[in-house]
This record gives structure tokens, sequence and C-alpha cells, in this order.
């Protein structure tokens, strides 16, 4: 096997052109070590059409996610003879190829190229709009779906009858008003979409004294409103239409999918949200957000969004500031969650 | 043209390999749970690939035809009826104005049939494809199966250009075997790592006979079998479950551990979440998922790149001798 051994290229595999690629286990096709400046890659094995190329350690760090998009950005560039698609996540990148027409060798040689080519992210910076986006906490329609699943999926749970009970308690808060005042709090930074279907943000409160965390449902809902906006681990999610779904309910937003691009916030898609928007939830009454939705149809609602730049030095040295501020709690937080989630 | 007379269970257009380029989005590629039958059965009447075809599932439509066309059926044998005569599976077909075609029970296993007909259905594109993705209510026919009273126009220009002659049929050591077993060809992966999955775990991945739960569909396919163990106790921070991990994007065909029970992923399926994949269907054999009815059994089979790699390259070369 000749992973990791350098040859006249500078790559870190033999890639004699033709040659079948000798992976490095049956699910792993190659990886590079940790770098300065740059994380450990590990090349795994998606069928003979996906590769998936996942960055540094499991855990969530803005720095690798930042990684994967610097990495998609390059393969577009390049526009690589072979490459259908590709579709990110936290923290990797997910790349669709035609084996015929670019073998895995091929893609490998392509992908290490890229690698060595990426700036160190340390100074990155990105363009994230911030997206102002109205919430009805504890609204009935999300209470309506948590009826229905009681009546024909599970009566008792630990996170029945109310979610936003369940969410305060796993986090140490006292209540639903201080879920409601942490969810605002922070913005809520899209890192992927598709979670689930259709433009559907998969965001994290970027501001970690805020990210509530909680289990998802087991089993799962088999139905939730459309712009229903739930937890799930220590994700948000915004519903882009009825559909299944596992995250804990608090409240319901505007669509974020627009199916024939009817109002002018979908002018451009007919999906509203980006990666790396940061959304910014803001308390509105249940008539109130009737109204809004009523009005994004009708093409007369005009969505806040304004244009921004994120960081990612500055918001790292950020984290650093608050670290003691996070730790105490995490510790609090897993301690609840512990106590209300044994026996889960 | 096409009248509608019965939509039959869940009868959609589709095309392939449909709305691929937006994954990124979650949006799906949608098209055939077969691609294999239904690239053949285009093939068959002269159409490339991209031609929008019918997928029909399990109890099929009744169709009148209102000008003279070519078709061809594949896929699953149903019981059908053209003009009070026994059809023809995997051959071009003529078919004369005013023609019914009707279908009864299926005849033996195998769970998808495709109608092809020379040029294929004129259907607007929706984010460049026809394919139906009902789920999300768009592209095909209105975004859901056909129903009684709908119209398929046939794209004229299209159908000019095709050289379908009547009579091409499919060599029958090319026709796919349907079977109640099921044996899949796999690579390992993205997640069979010793961090998520023990020994043992693979172990009865790959010697279970795995039953497909009647709860199936489009976006994926239930398995029913043994639990397993998984390496670790809950997902950190993914979540609390051990097939918890953060968020990636999923490969069509991937065998998905949502919690205890196993899901094949397959083309109307999410593009992103956070469970850990044992193991990935290979191109070349991810038809068979289509074929697959409710109770019938899969078993994976392990299969190295080189050999999936091979096999593609042949189902390539066998289409390819079909134009």
């Amino acid at each position: 096997m000749n992973i990791n051994k350098k040859n006249d290229k500078g790559n870190l595999l033999d890639l004699t052109p033709g040659k079948m690629v000798e992976l490095f286990s049956d699910a792993v096709a190659s990886s590079i070590p940790e770098r300065e400046g740059a994380p450990r890659v590990v090349y795994r094995m998606a069928g003979d059409a996906y590769l998936l190329v996942e960055y540094g350690e499991m855990v969530l760090d803005l720095d690798l996610t930042f990684r994967v998009y610097a990495l998609d950005h390059a393969i577009k560039e390049k526009q690589i003879e072979g490459v259908l698609e590709t579709a990110p996540g936290v923290r990797s990148l997910l790349v669709n190829y035609d084996c015929l027409r670019l073998p895995l060798n091929k893609l490998l040689e392509e992908l290490y190229d890229l690698e060595h080519s990426l700036p160190s992210l340390g100074e990155a910076e990105v363009s994230s709009r911030i997206v102002y986006l109205p919430i009805a906490y504890h609204d009935r329609w999300t209470k309506e779906a948590i009826a229905k699943y009681m009546k024909s999926v599970r009566a008792e749970a630990p996170y029945l009858p109310d979610n936003m009970e369940f969410v305060a308690r796993c986090n140490a808060l006292d209540g639903i008003e201080q879920v409601i005042y942490y969810h605002t709090a922070t913005q809520h930074m899209v890192l992927a979409l598709g979670d689930v279907y259709l433009g559907a943000p998969c965001a994290v409160p970027l501001d970690p004294r805020y990210r509530l965390v909680v289990p998802k449902y087991n089993p799962a809902r088999m139905w939730t409103p459309e712009g229903a906006v739930g937890i799930g681990g220590s994700y948000v999610c915004i519903y882009p239409m009825e559909s299944p779904g596992g995250y804990q309910l608090v409240g319901r937003t505007l669509s974020i999918w627009s199916t024939n691009q009817t109002s002018p916030a979908f002018s451009e898609a007919p999906w509203l949200l980006r990666p790396f928007d940061r959304i910014q939830f803001e308390p509105v009454s249940e008539p109130e957000l009737e109204e809004a939705r009523e009005a994004m149809l009708l093409q007369d609602y005009s969505l806040r969004i304004e244009s921004d730049i994120f960081n990612l030095k500055k918001y790292n040295s950020f984290l650093n500031s608050i670290k003691d501020e996070v730790e105490a709690f995490k510790a609090k937080q897993e301690e609840a969650s512990f106590r209300w989630t044994k026996g889960y | 043209m096409i009248a509608v007379i019965d939509g039959g269970l869940h009868t959609t257009v589709q095309d392939f390999p449909g709305r691929v380029g937006y994954w990124n989005i979650g949006i799906p590629p949608s098209g055939p749970m077969d691609p294999l039958a239904f690239r053949i059965a285009n093939r068959l009447v002269g159409n490339q690939d991209d031609a929008a075809g019918l997928e029909i599932t399990a109890k099929g439509p009744k169709l009148l035809f209102l000008k003279d066309t070519m078709i061809a059926l594949t896929g699953a044998k149903l019981h059908g009826n053209l003009a009070d005569q026994e059809v023809p599976w995997w051959e071009a077909v003529h078919v004369k104005k005013g023609d019914i075609l009707s279908f009864g029970t299926l005849q033996g296993s195998g769970f998808r049939s495709y109608l092809s007909v020379a040029g294929g259905f004129d259907i607007p594109l929706y984010l460049g494809s026809k394919a139906t993705f009902p789920y999300g209510r768009f592209g095909g026919l209105e975004g859901r199966p056909l129903k009684a009273g709908d119209l398929l126009s046939i794209d004229e220009a299209k159908k000019k250009e095709v050289l379908t002659k009547e009579g091409r049929t499919l060599p029958p050591e090319n026709i796919p075997e349907y079977n109640h077993e099921w044996a899949v060809g796999v690579i390992p992966g993205p997640h069979e790592a010793p961090d998520f999955f023990t020994p043992e775990d693979v172990e009865t991945f790959y010697s279970t006979p795995w039953r497909v739960h009647h709860n199936s569909n489009r976006l994926g396919y239930r398995l029913e079998g043994p639990r397993l163990q998984f390496a670790r106790t809950d997902g950190g921070e993914g979540g609390s479950h051990p097939s918890n991990i953060h968020d990636c994007a999923y490969a069509i065909g991937t065998i998905n551990f949502t919690g205890d029970m196993p899901v094949i992923l397959t083309v109307d399926g999410p593009s992103l979440g956070g469970f850990v994949s044992i193991a990935t269907i290979v191109t070349s054999e991810f038809w068979k998922i289509g074929q697959a009815a409710a109770n019938n059994v899969i078993y994976f089979k392990k299969m190295s790149y080189k050999e999936a790699f091979a096999n593609r390259w042949r189902q390539e070369k066998m289409l390819n001798s079909l134009t």
C-alpha cells in the first residue's frame, strides 16, 4: 500500500494513470494527517459514485465547516470533468462523480492537489447575510403537531406534552420564557441546507452561552407544519414543507421555500437561505405571524436582510474570551440533560 | 397525446438521471427507482436516457392513445392488454390511434414497471428535470401521480427524430432477473469504522436476511432485522443515540441507521442528516431496490471498488449496444 507516501509530484499516493486505487481499508479510500493550518482529511467510500471528504475530529467547529466550503468552492472553480455535484455537511463534503469518466484514483489525485492548494483558514472571511425572521413561539400550529403525535404515535415521553418545557428542563432553564430568551439572544448560522429537504437550514447558535441542546423525538413525528422551528441536538431547523420530523418544536416562522417563487424574497431561487446566513429570530404574536405569512404570499412583505461579513478569526477570539462562561453553562446543561433524559 | 382513464396505484412521470445538481439544497434527484429498466425502455424506442417516461407501481394505469406511436414496457411484468391483445414486455410495440392499454396484476416478482414512448413526454422542466417529486409537489404532472382525466403530451419534434423499429427487442440474456430474494452489491462505508460499529455489527449486517418493511417507498426502504450493538453508547455532540453524528450529506443508495432501524435511502430521499451509514449500494445494482417489494428479502454482498467499476462498465456497454 502506498498511502501517505509522497511521490515526486508531492502527492500522498502513487497514482500511476490507469492504476486502480488501493484502498486504505474497505471503507476509507485514503487520508491525510493533520498538518500546520490544516485539519486531518479522511476520504470515506460511499459506493462507486460518491466520496465523502471528512475533516478533523468529531466536533462542531466552524473552522472545519469553513474548510468544507473552501474545498467545495475550489472544486467548482476547477470544473473537474466527471464531478457531477457536491453537497456540504457540517464537517464533510460529499462528492458525486461518474467513475467511468473520472475513476476514483483520478478523483483522489484532483482532491489532493486542491487540498494542498487551499489556504490556511485562520484569517478567512465570508459574506454572511443577517436574515431577520419573525417567530411565534409556543404557537398553536406546533402544539397541534404535538397533539397529533400524542394521539397517533406515543402518548407519553420525556418531551411530552410540551416540547419547550422539555427544552427548558434539559438545559437547566427556568421555563418557556427563558427558552425564548436564549433562542433570541444569539444569531443562528446556517452551516448547510437540506436538513431535511428543500433548502431547510442546518443552523447552529453562534454564541455557545445560549446554545440549547436537546435530544430528538423517538420515534419521529408523522406530521410537522410548514414553517415550524425545531431544535435537535444543538442544531436548529426550519421545516420547508409539511413533513415528518424529529426536532423538538419551539415555534413557527415564515415559509423558507417557494416552488413558484411568488414572493420577491424568492426572486433568485425557490429557497430563501444560503450557507453562512445568520438567522436572527424576532418574537411576534400568532396574528402578527399569520399576517406576515399572508403578506409574503401576496408579495408585499419585505423581509429584512442585511449584507455583512463574518470573520472567523474574530469569532474564534470571541469564543476564547467567553470560555469560562461556556464551560459553566455546558456543565449545568450536561447535568440537567443527564437527569431528564435518563432511560430515554 | 395520451388520455389517462385510470391513474393506477402510483404512476409518475420520471426522467433519468433526474433533478441532479441540487443535492446541496436538499432537492433529491427523483427519477426512476429502477434506472436499468427505465433506460432499457427508452433505448428500445430509440430515445435518449433523458426522455421522460412513466414509472408504474404494482397496479398499472389505463391509457387511451390519441395518436399512433411506439412504446416499450419493461421492469416488473404486469398482465397487460393493448387493444385486447396481450402486450409483450422488453420490446418496442406499435400503438394505433384509439388503442387502449390496460394492466392487470403482477406476474411473478418485481415491483415497478416502466413505459416509454417514442419522443418522450412533453412536460415543462422544473429545475432542469421532468421527474416527479410528489413529496415536494413539483416536477412531472403538477407534482403528483397520474389520475383519471390527465392528458400526457408526447414530444412530437423529438418523436420525428427518433428511429424506432417495431419489434426491437432486448436480447433475452440481458433481461434482468427478478426474485423474492435479492443479493445486492455494496461497498463498505462511509461510516463502517470501529468508531461506530463493532466487528459483530459488521458481521451481522452482511449475514442477515433483511426483510423489506411494508412502509417502504421512493424516499427510503426500511429493513427489518436484528438490532446492532454500536460501538458507542451515545452519539456525542451529534445526539443521544449511538447512530448520531454531526450532519453530513448522504449518498443515494446508502444504508443508513436512523436510530435502530436500517433504511436504504433512495431517489426521493433526504440529502442531509445526522446518522451513520454502514455501506452504500453500487450504481449497477441499485435497480434491485426499485424491484424489491414489501416482505422481500435483501442480502448485502460486499463488493470491491474494482468489481463495482467493472460491473458498471459492463452495464453501460450493454445499454449502449441497444442504440
